[in-house]
């Protein structure tokens, strides 16, 4: 269809320019309830977002209008003709400022190689490696396998010729404990990009080891203040959005009024965070404009270096685009875990979502489980709420050594945050 | 906008039909969803406008078929005469796959014969996208104009138009209706200080959304400014008044997520243990359903062809009722509630809520008011968090107004996390005023996924939370 896509649009008088986005999507997917199979479900499907431009002038001002439309299915000539033009009209009237699109270079594509086993295969192995380590009373209550191939081609009208094709394995598990008094549980999401059986296993021991801490979780007594460990995706969820205002949309629309320089840690007596992004793997290679990937610094021990994002709104701020990446890589820290949790804290091993506002500088979260260390004695603790001033905790961090990589993120495996009010 | 149900669905009918006949001969239940949703959202702000597909759009079918053991579905986007053979292949692959864990024991989904058509068309005039851009720029330049304080003002419109048809042995359903969600955002600064107001909200009439959105948008700009004052709450036990949106947050995430009974099955919601028990104040009622009240989930079959109902979940604090999509209420021994919903047609349907809220009651809100000696009026659902098989509760307002001796200081603090236990919650509840309102620019996840729209509300509430 990209072949009567692009002639139709390179017929069409009203427009300057094009981009075909074709995803083609196999999925296979297995749920599990009380770790019996319910559901198998295929996904096979290919669809198209297409985005036209118009380069105009009002009086002496140039610019690019663009608008975009989905389509899943083969239309007609006649109606394919009709949905340009009306595309083309919608884009006649969007007055953005002028920019170029991308300029593509030679037909490329980009591959991970298949995983190594039959899909509805793999995720029985899968599930199987999971309830092998589970017990009557400590299993997985709700089991979601998806397996996904997704293959996007964009082709422009100025030479973007690109193909990518990734893999992923997501898992959405519930660990669950049936004690004599209570039924606790907690809710995970893994993301895989290669098949390692033995993480497996260790992923499926340590979210029925951290639900077994739950049913044994007390209320945390007589503390109101204390230092709190946080790690894995809670990090994602604060790097995110520490650099959220520094793209280049963001600069363009006001979001924030620091400017490459100024630094984003004040006063510091703890550790520098130094921050990049990257694709999420090298066939990950371009993004949805057709900007070829690769990684950039945003916060450089501390300070602002870099601002990223898409082809466009670089262009208004007179940059180079980055392109749009979805890894956060955060350099490794200087501290030792043991060293981290030599003083009395609070291990985070579960909230229910961590908050974070930075024009409010504000961090907290409702604690589902945590670990208290009393400086002698570690207890499993739930049913309380932590917060702080987030720029006070970036004044005073502690970065750990031991370092993750997860969805989106890879860096330090644990930070330490300072005096956190607990209620 | 065309008002009309799907030609595209309707053109497939006949092969639709034809391949249930087909499979159906091999299985014992097959039906099929259609899906056929356009929309456009049109956003404008300071500098720029942007025409993009709804967020909803999608286009598609969902095959699926019991083969006397377990459900199997297939999604594609292409049913044609020339591919129905691959496809069917692709369903016996799928449907005969024997893997080493056993399934679960499930009956066949039993359906009662009906065919019907329904429609529901937008309000009003339809505008073109030329008329809305035109109309968004007015209002962004009138509201950077009213403060120098403001960097920028981000308003936006999604219309969708949703065709879907539901086909199986016994069924054979159609519906369309139409919604627009108008949602805005302002950005304000002062001496480096930057504060944001936003709101939204949904209407089944463009003509209607655009007036009311200039209303919210004055509004929006007065919460903007005084965040500019706004501190973070000194965390305690606090006295609150919710607003509709922040009772909307309460029900769906606090309550509606453990009685969604797909739980049940799989034995993660509390709340089966409750049923005919006190869960709530004897002054609250709740609601779910794309019958109970009119908004963005106001669909007439949910995605499983179940007609939509009113379930009264919560009667005067007792818990009488859960909801629940087909294939759990058949685990269940239940009738299903018409709360079977996709994310899309990629996706599984799950049991979800729809439209949720708490019956108004008699209280008056000025006397609420009146009676909180140190408290907080909370607004603007932010966030929030279910737990259902533990009923802990996180739920974020975007500010609250300080309330002392009855009446406002003139105080505001921004963010306001509530956390706590589901039941001491909703059990602190000591009065319901008089008013309502139904909040429906909502998305809702099961987990961190399967994002559905939603609507939730209801009256204030004055409850007693932790907030910190």
């Amino acid at each position: 269809m990209i072949k009567q896509l692009s002639k139709a649009l390179t017929a069409s008088k009203s427009i300057t320019g094009w981009l075909i986005d074709e995803t083609s999507t196999h999925a296979t997917q297995a749920f599990y309830v009380m770790q019996k199979l319910e559901t198998t479900r295929l996904v096979d499907t290919r669809e198209y977002y297409v985005t036209v431009y118009k380069e105009f002038t009002d009086g002496s001002v140039a610019y690019t209008g663009s608008s975009s439309f989905t389509l899943s299915h083969a239309l007609t000539a006649k109606e394919l003709e009709a949905k340009i033009e009306e595309a083309a009209f919608s884009a006649s009237l969007v007055k953005n400022k002028q920019y170029n699109l991308v300029e593509g270079t030679k037909k490329r594509s980009w591959n991970q190689k298949p995983f190594p086993y039959e899909p509805l295969d793999l995720l029985d192995k899968v599930a199987s490696t999971f309830f092998m380590e589970t017990e009557a009373h400590l299993r997985f209550n709700s089991f979601e396998l998806f397996h996904t191939t997704v293959t996007n081609h964009i082709v422009s009208s100025r030479g973007v010729d690109y193909k990518k094709t990734l893999q992923r394995l997501n898992i959405e598990a519930i660990p669950s404990y049936d004690g004599s008094e209570n039924k606790v549980e907690l809710y995970r999401f893994y993301n895989y990009s290669k098949i390692d059986f033995e993480l497996f296993r260790s992923d499926a021991q340590a979210a029925l080891s951290d639900v077994t801490a739950r049913y044994a979780a007390k209320a945390i007594k007589d503390v109101s203040k204390v230092d709190v460990v946080l790690k894995d995706e809670d990090l994602h969820s604060l790097f995110e959005n520490l650099i959220e205002d520094y793209s280049y949309e963001g600069v363009y629309r006001k979001m924030t009024d620091k400017v490459i320089g100024d630094p984003i840690q004040k006063d510091v007596v703890g550790e520098y965070l130094n921050i990049d992004l990257q694709p999420s793997s090298k066939e990950d290679a371009f993004d949805r404009d057709g900007v070829l990937l690769s990684p950039i610094k945003i916060i450089d021990n501390g300070v602002i270096a870099n601002y990223y994002g898409s082809n466009q709104y670089a262009q208004y701020l007179g940059i180079k685009p980055s392109g749009n990446m979805p890894m956060i890589f955060v350099a490794k820290g200087k501290s030792k875990y043991a060293a981290m949790k030599r003083k009395p804290h609070l291990e985070i091993i579960a909230l229910s979502g961590i908050q974070i506002d930075m024009y409010s500088h504000y961090i907290g979260g409702e604690v589902r489980l945590a670990i208290y260390f009393d400086g002698k004695e570690y207890h499993p603790v739930s049913g309380f709420s932590f917060s702080g001033n987030i720029d006070k905790c970036l004044s005073n961090l502690s970065l750990s050594k031991k370092t993750v990589a997860i969805k989106g993120y890879e860096g330090p495996k644990y930070i330490l945050l300072k005096d956190m009010d607990i209620l | 906008m065309t008002n009309k149900f799907s030609r595209y669905l309707k053109s497939k009918k006949k092969l639709v039909r034809s391949l249930i006949e087909e499979l159906g001969i091999k299985y014992p239940y097959v039906s099929v969803l259609g899906t056929d949703v356009a929309g456009t959202t049109i956003t404008v702000d300071r500098a720029t406008a942007n025409v993009l597909p709804s967020g909803l759009t999608e286009s598609g079918f969902v095959i699926k078929v019991y083969n006397g053991k377990a459900y199997s579905e297939l999604s594609t986007n292409e049913i044609t005469k020339k591919n129905i053979p691959l496809l069917i292949d692709e369903i016996n692959r799928l449907a005969k796959h024997e893997g080493s864990i056993s399934s679960v024991k499930v009956d066949v989904l039993k359906e009662e014969p009906l065919a019907k058509r329904f429609a529901r068309k937008n309000k009003g005039k339809v505008y073109t996208t030329e008329e809305i851009i035109g109309i968004l720029k007015g209002y962004v330049a009138k509201t950077i104009a009213k403060s120098p304080l403001v960097m920028n003002v981000r308003l936006a419109i999604e219309t969708t138009e949703v065709s879907k048809m539901f086909m199986s042995k016994n069924k054979d359903l159609e519906q369309y209706y139409t919604w627009s969600g108008p949602r805005c955002f302002v950005l304000v600064r002062k001496d480096g200080n930057t504060k944001y107001g936003y709101d939204g909200f949904g209407t089944n009439s463009i003509e209607d959304g655009l007036n009311r959105l200039a209303v919210k948008i004055d509004d929006t700009l007065g919460v903007a400014i005084a965040m500019l004052d706004s501190t973070t709450p000194v965390p305690g036990y606090y006295d609150v008044i919710t607003a509709p949106s922040i009772t909307g947050l309460i029900v769906h995430e606090a309550f509606g997520h453990g009685v969604e009974m797909d739980m049940f099955v799989r034995d993660r919601a509390k709340s089966q243990e409750y049923f005919g028990k006190y869960v709530a104040s004897p002054l609250i009622t709740m609601h779910d359903g794309a019958a109970a009240t009119y908004s963005v989930a106001s669909y007439f079959f949910d995605d499983d062809g179940v007609l939509a109902h009113d379930t009264k979940i919560i009667d005067k604090g007792v818990l009488v009722s859960g909801i629940s999509d087909a294939l759990s209420a058949l685990q269940l021994g239940k009738t299903p509630t018409g709360n079977g919903r996709r994310e899309s047609y990629k996706r599984k349907a799950y049991t979800r809520m729809t439209n949720t809220f708490f019956s108004k009651g008699k209280s008056k809100l000025s006397d609420m008011i009146k009676s909180i000696k140190h408290g907080y009026m909370l607004y603007q659902t932010n966030n929030g968090m279910e737990d259902p098989k533990n009923w802990g509760i996180q739920c974020t307002a975007q500010y609250g107004r300080e309330i002392v001796d009855g009446k406002f200081s003139g105080k505001i603090v921004s963010p306001v996390v509530m956390s706590g236990y589901v039941i001491d919650l909703l059990n602190s509840i000591t009065a319901v005023s008089d008013d309502f309102e139904i909040i429906g620019s909502g998305s809702c996840g099961k987990g961190y996924k399967e994002w559905v729209r939603v609507s939730d509300g209801g009256p204030y509430l004055k409850a007693k939370v932790k907030i910190g």
